[in-house]
């Protein structure tokens, strides 16, 4: 099968590819065509499509299951400099354990003089929180997770981490401050206790996201509860990663009972709720017997 | 900032023409709009012009103006609705941040702050809106009724060339003179402690409205000389084609 590759900036052909059979996957085309035509981008740069503004190929479809034929039309559009998603969340979470810790232990670099104030145990207790939620992502993105995409585009790594390095300035501004005010203490315990909560229901379902599929397969199922009944959340809703980190956040903002936090908070939900109707609403696009009860973030509501 | 997107009646034979009430509506809007600025340059007029330095020294500007500036600058909030409930076809974002950039000198910097009050950009401002407001409004108004005169339609896409640099420095200038005030007075500011553990600082604040000012003007003064070209036709030094809107 030989197909015929054009730029999709200008519809001008780079040059035409043969491909050994029709149970090549995009994935492979994409490197194929780089090795073959040089001057097209870099296999992970490439967006291929169909049509000059059609949708981006799946790289597991193959061309045979897209009803391709030798002479057919591929477009290609560059996606710009990529970076690796597992370097992007390193970077990510490794930010916010620095900025919030410079705040927390070198208070008079921020403060001046008035950092010579006792510390609250509030704050002390927030900065346990916050460094063991951090360190946990890195530890699951260095361990537990596996992504999809092994690249994405560098612009992305500035976007994020101007969002997860600003708020937590911004947090850690306000909590480590010293004219920080603590809620009651049994506010202060009853929050640790649902943060705690929270954040080992988050680990859970990630660790049963893992196992859903075994290393190396393709297989798509349902995901559902196992033994830990942490993840009998699944029952509920379809994301309950989410759901739990939306949760430990909350905690975390009545713990400290600081309005930047709860900024965050709701930030973050805003964001997760969004990714959690997508992918909710494609887990009943591909699962005819999705459980009907589930909803896709918040239990009974939406 | 003044630019604002071209609100435009329906060309005739388009699919959707407004209702009448609509237009009586807009029509009302745009020449009390008119009525207003032209009351304010009055003002001014007869503030540096017609009384003396006497009566200068007995009442500031902006006492002597603020009543209607109060009101006709902070009435043009229901254009956000316009645009936002389709009445007209500008874009409610833009809008919406050109109005509350207006509204923001005149309650945010003038009404909060004495030194705001007094400053040498009031003068500058108000005298350019006052005119690109009367150009502005009277051309949408007569697009309403369908009757523009071409020398309104050249002032509306000539006059912003001079008027817009000249307002935007008499906002920032205004600008200026608040954000001392705010950081020695902590106007509208919020300071710990408080239960939220929560800090506002309104001369923060101010300053990142100024140094918005960089990105975001350019991009709408040119935005206003590609309105030019289109509807003027081509360079100014050439004779201007009349063109339907």
């Amino acid at each position: 099968m030989e197909l015929e590759i054009l730029n999709a900036k200008n519809s001008k052909p780079y040059g035409k590819v043969k491909v050994p059979s029709g149970a090549t996957p995009i994935g492979d085309l994409r490197a194929l065509i780089h090795k073959t035509l040089k001057q097209t981008p870099h296999a992970n740069r490439q967006s291929l499509r169909l049509e000059l503004k059609g949708k981006s190929l799946k790289d597991t479809d193959t061309l045979e299951s897209l009803s391709l034929r030798s002479g057919d039309k591929i477009y290609v559009k560059d996606l710009g400099p990529q970076i690796g998603w597992k370097t992007v969340f390193l970077a990510e979470y490794a930010g916010p354990l620095i900025v919030y810790l410079i705040f927390y232990f070198r208070p008079e670099l921020v403060y001046g003089k008035a950092a010579s104030l006792p510390i609250s145990l509030t704050t002390h207790i927030a900065a346990g929180c916050y460094t063991v939620h951090y360190v946990k992502r890195l530890l699951e993105t260095i361990f537990v997770h596996r992504f999809s995409h092994a690249t994405m585009p560098l612009r992305n790594l500035f976007k994020n981490c101007t969002y997860y390095w600003g708020f937590t300035a911004y947090v850690s501004y306000h909590v480590n401050h010293p004219q920080f005010t603590s809620p009651c203490m049994c506010t202060v315990w009853g929050a640790l206790g649902a943060f705690a909560l929270c954040e080992l229901g988050n680990f859970s379902v990630h660790i049963a996201l893992r196992n859903l599929r075994p290393p190396g397969t393709k297989v798509r199922k349902i995901p559902v509860a196992d033994g830990n009944p942490l993840t009998k959340l699944f029952d509920l809703v379809s994301c309950p990663n989410y759901t739990y980190e939306i949760g430990a956040w909350v905690s975390f903002s009545v713990l400290t009972s600081c309005l930047a936090a709860y900024l965050f908070a709701f930030a973050g939900a805003f964001q997760m709720t969004i990714w959690a109707l997508a992918k909710h609403r494609n887990y009943k696009k591909e699962f005819k017997d999705y459980p009907r009860q589930r909803r896709s973030i918040f239990p009974f509501v939406l | 900032m003044s630019a604002k997107a071209v609100s435009k009646s329906s060309k005739p034979g388009a699919s959707k023409e407004p209702s009448a009430v609509t237009k009586l509506y807009l029509f009302a809007y745009n020449a009390g709009q008119v009525v207003g600025w032209s009351y304010i340059l009055w003002q001014l007029v007869n503030y540096y012009i017609l009384q003396g330095p006497e009566f200068r020294a007995q009442v500031t500007l902006w006492e002597y103006t603020r009543l209607a500036v109060i009101i006709f600058q902070n009435a043009a909030f229901v254009e956000i609705l316009n645009a936002s409930f389709g009445l007209v076809k500008s874009n409610p974002v833009v809008t919406g941040f050109q109005v509350f950039s207006r509204m923001m000198v005149v309650v945010g910097v003038v009404m909060a702050t004495p030194t705001g009050k007094v400053s040498p950009g009031l003068p500058i401002a108000l005298l350019a809106w006052a005119i690109t407001e009367i150009i502005r409004y009277g051309y949408y108004a007569l697009n309403i009724v369908k009757v523009v005169p071409h020398f309104v339609v050249f002032l509306r896409y000539t006059t912003f060339i001079v008027l817009y640099p000249i307002g935007v420095t008499g906002e920032l200038l205004c600008f200026w003179w608040a954000q001392s005030y705010a950081r020695e007075n902590s106007v509208w500011s919020v300071v710990m402690p408080n239960k939220w553990n929560a800090t506002f600082s309104y001369f923060g604040f101010l300053w990142i409205v100024m140094l918005g000012y960089i990105p975001i003007f350019p991009q709408l003064y040119l935005h206003m000389f590609a309105q030019r070209r289109k509807i003027l036709g081509g360079g100014s030094s050439g004779s201007p084609q009349k063109k339907a809107n």
